[in-house]
């Protein structure tokens, strides 16, 4: 990302206005930070009309956290970056539904989430209901959830079985309600509070696992 | 750990997670976006503007070409309700002297040093009566006709107006002082306002709630070029003047024109519409001879955005400091209330300083604006726009290269969106 928006590539007016901005390029600062002047509601308000420049702001501005979603829901980088084009794409086409009232990142994050299930979705992605039967669950500590970093974690869950890995996610991830994501995912909502607790039970599992090799 | 707590300690975790994208993603999704909708330039925008064209120079060519649609000459008195509006005159007998004072000796014995003139005729402008009423009134300028015997006056710097006195203007028009049958004292004007000044220092409407003075606010500076092409041309000799302008702004082949007419250098009217900001001004500025200025402008934006705003100058020569054109030496201030469709009334204060010096004139000023927001309707929901405060500040430098050609270049920071502006001024 040490790319510098086309707006500020170009234009001198942005670089007599903030000479430290010179430096930022040359440093390689996210340009995410250079366009701290225009609030979400502004850029939104310019992209709605189509504007490239307002586009390509929000896009530096929440493009890392959209492929990190992207990066849960997908088997590998290459959907990723598919499920990431698609996202965006979604979001320009769905702007004028974003209300301005709750935080954009929050607005972008569910929209995203649901892209991605909708992707899987089309892709054929086992969302069957599973019997249930509750396995029996495993007491992790606080502590070992810390331990361990984000990309861990994600790869973790990554290993769960597509069903309650989509669950997860949008769940306690993404903070989807069950009807949200039984919704988006096709399945009743009962179904989607024991596909989460299944999850939840493996990756404990998983983790109590991995604590015991370490330990 | 209940199972909550699990789910939030990792949904934690991995919300805050952000991960560089790929590089040429934006790439991949800028060529499926659907195109950006070009700005262009409307034909309507340009056939108002042409017609206004059409218009200003109908009206004004006349003069220029030095005749009226009589025939006569076109330095000739104006309407007489035009002088005595102008100023109160005494009510004098229908023969006036030229020179004539109050003291002055009459009868056969008077001293015949002057001659007399008798009620105004065409005839009695000729260059021979003129010449003999007043040395010096045969160096004409503009180029001498028939009916137009004027003085040489020196010019004082660039786009500034000569310094005429009352005798040196009715020298210049005498018929207008006969025509009006008041010998005494010519009708001058104190403020010669040029009405072309208050027009750029309102002329901006960008692609926002708010417009005004040079800001590009509050957010789309981003994608405009910082070169600015102004051209100003004010045409009309004598009473009538009227003007063109336009903006060139590279960055999106936008443009901004108008022109305007002023049946008196103390009252304007213009109309200017820009390609760019959509939107169609219109303006009422005048001035009176005390010194004060002022502006009425209507703005009406694409997307149903309205714009009333006032402007009132303590003194003329500060709306030429601030707008590039015609500059008096001093400081004044220029006070700008407007209301717009997303803010309440603001005020908006600048304190703009001219100081010729020879052929060169530099301009500094400053200025600040602060905008309270209203609550508006924005994709169907009420929000409020953040109050914002604004400040600007710049510097110019003009430079005469012939008593009516001169350069013009300025650099004006401002909070958000500065700009540098080079420009061409001719004096017709």
């Amino acid at each position: 990302m040490g790319d510098i928006p086309a707006s500020c590539a170009s234009c001198l007016l942005c670089v007599l206005r903030d000479p430290t901005r010179s430096v930022l390029r040359a440093t390689g600062v996210s340009p995410s930070t250079l366009h701290t002047a225009d609030t979400d509601n502004a850029l939104v308000r310019r992209a709605l009309t189509n504007e490239r420049v307002a586009q390509r702001a929000l896009y530096d501005r929440y493009a890392d956290t959209v492929y990190a979603i992207c990066l849960r829901y997908s088997p590998d980088a290459d959907t990723a970056r598919d499920f990431a084009q698609e996202a965006w794409l979604r979001a320009f086409a769905k702007l004028d539904q974003y209300d301005g009232t709750g935080s954009l990142e929050g607005w972008l994050r569910r929209l995203t989430a649901r892209q991605c299930v909708s992707l899987l979705r089309k892709r054929g992605v086992r969302t069957a209901e599973l019997p249930a039967v509750l396995p029996k669950g495993y007491h992790v500590e606080p502590e070992a959830v810390e331990a361990l970093s984000a990309a861990e974690l994600r790869a973790h869950i990554a290993a769960l079985p597509e069903g309650y890995r989509l669950v997860f996610n949008l769940v306690a991830v993404e903070g989807l309600t069950h009807a949200e994501a039984a919704e988006a995912l096709g399945i009743s909502a009962s179904s989607s509070r024991s596909q989460l607790t299944r999850a939840r039970v493996a990756l404990q599992r998983r983790l109590a696992q991995l604590l015991t090799v370490c330990l | 750990m209940t199972p909550d707590q699990f789910d939030e300690r990792v949904g934690a975790e991995l919300r805050g997670e952000a991960i560089p994208a790929p590089a040429g993603l934006w790439a991949d999704i800028e060529a499926r976006l659907p195109p950006e909708r070009r700005r262009h330039v409307a034909g309507w925008w340009w056939l108002g503007g042409g017609l206004a064209l059409v218009v200003l120079f109908a009206v004004v060519g006349t003069r220029w070409a030095g005749l009226r649609p009589d025939g006569l000459p076109a330095v000739v008195p104006p309407p007489l309700a035009d002088v005595r509006t102008a100023r109160p005159l005494p009510q004098k007998p229908a023969t006036a002297t030229l020179g004539a004072a109050s003291d002055r000796p009459s009868g056969a014995d008077a001293p015949a040093a002057r001659p007399t003139v008798g009620p105004f005729r065409p005839a009695s402008a000729s260059p021979a009566v003129v010449s003999a009423a007043l040395p010096g009134a045969t160096d004409a300028s503009p180029a001498p006709s028939a009916g137009t015997p004027s003085l040489a006056v020196p010019t004082r710097g660039l786009g500034q107006r000569p310094d005429i006195s009352p005798v040196a203007r009715m020298a210049m028009q005498p018929a207008s002082a006969l025509a009006a049958d008041e010998a005494e004292s010519a009708p001058v004007r104190a403020t010669q306002f040029l009405p072309q000044v208050p027009m750029r220092q309102l002329s901006w409407a960008e692609k926002t709630p708010v417009s005004f003075g040079h800001y590009p606010v509050p957010v789309s500076s981003a994608d405009r070029s910082p070169w600015e092409l102004y051209l100003s041309a004010a045409v009309g000799p004598a009473q009538r003047h009227g003007f063109v302008f336009a903006d060139g702004l590279s960055a999106s082949s936008a443009a901004e024109f108008g022109g305007g007419f002023s049946a008196d250098r103390n009252i304007a009217l213009t109309a200017q519409s820009g390609a760019r900001s959509g939107d169609l001004n219109a303006r009422l500025n005048g001035a009176n001879q005390h010194g004060l200025a002022g502006a009425l402008r209507f703005e009406a934006h694409h997307r149903s955005r309205l714009t009333l705003a006032a402007t009132v100058a303590l003194a003329p020569s500060a709306l030429t400091a601030l707008t590039e054109s015609t500059s008096v030496a001093g400081i004044a201030p220029v006070l700008t209330v407007q209301r717009t469709a997303f803010y309440r009334p603001v005020a908006e204060l600048d304190l703009g300083y001219a100081l010729p010096l020879g052929r060169w004139r530099l301009d500094a000023f400053a200025g600040a604006i602060g905008l309270s927001p209203k609550r508006v309707t924005l994709n169907a929901e009420t929000v409020r726009l953040p109050t914002q405060v604004f400040v600007k500040a710049g510097l110019g430098v003009a430079y005469e290269l012939t008593p009516r050609l001169g350069l013009i270049a300025r650099g004006t920071y401002a909070r958000p969106g500065s700009r540098l502006t080079g420009g061409l001024q001719y004096r017709f």
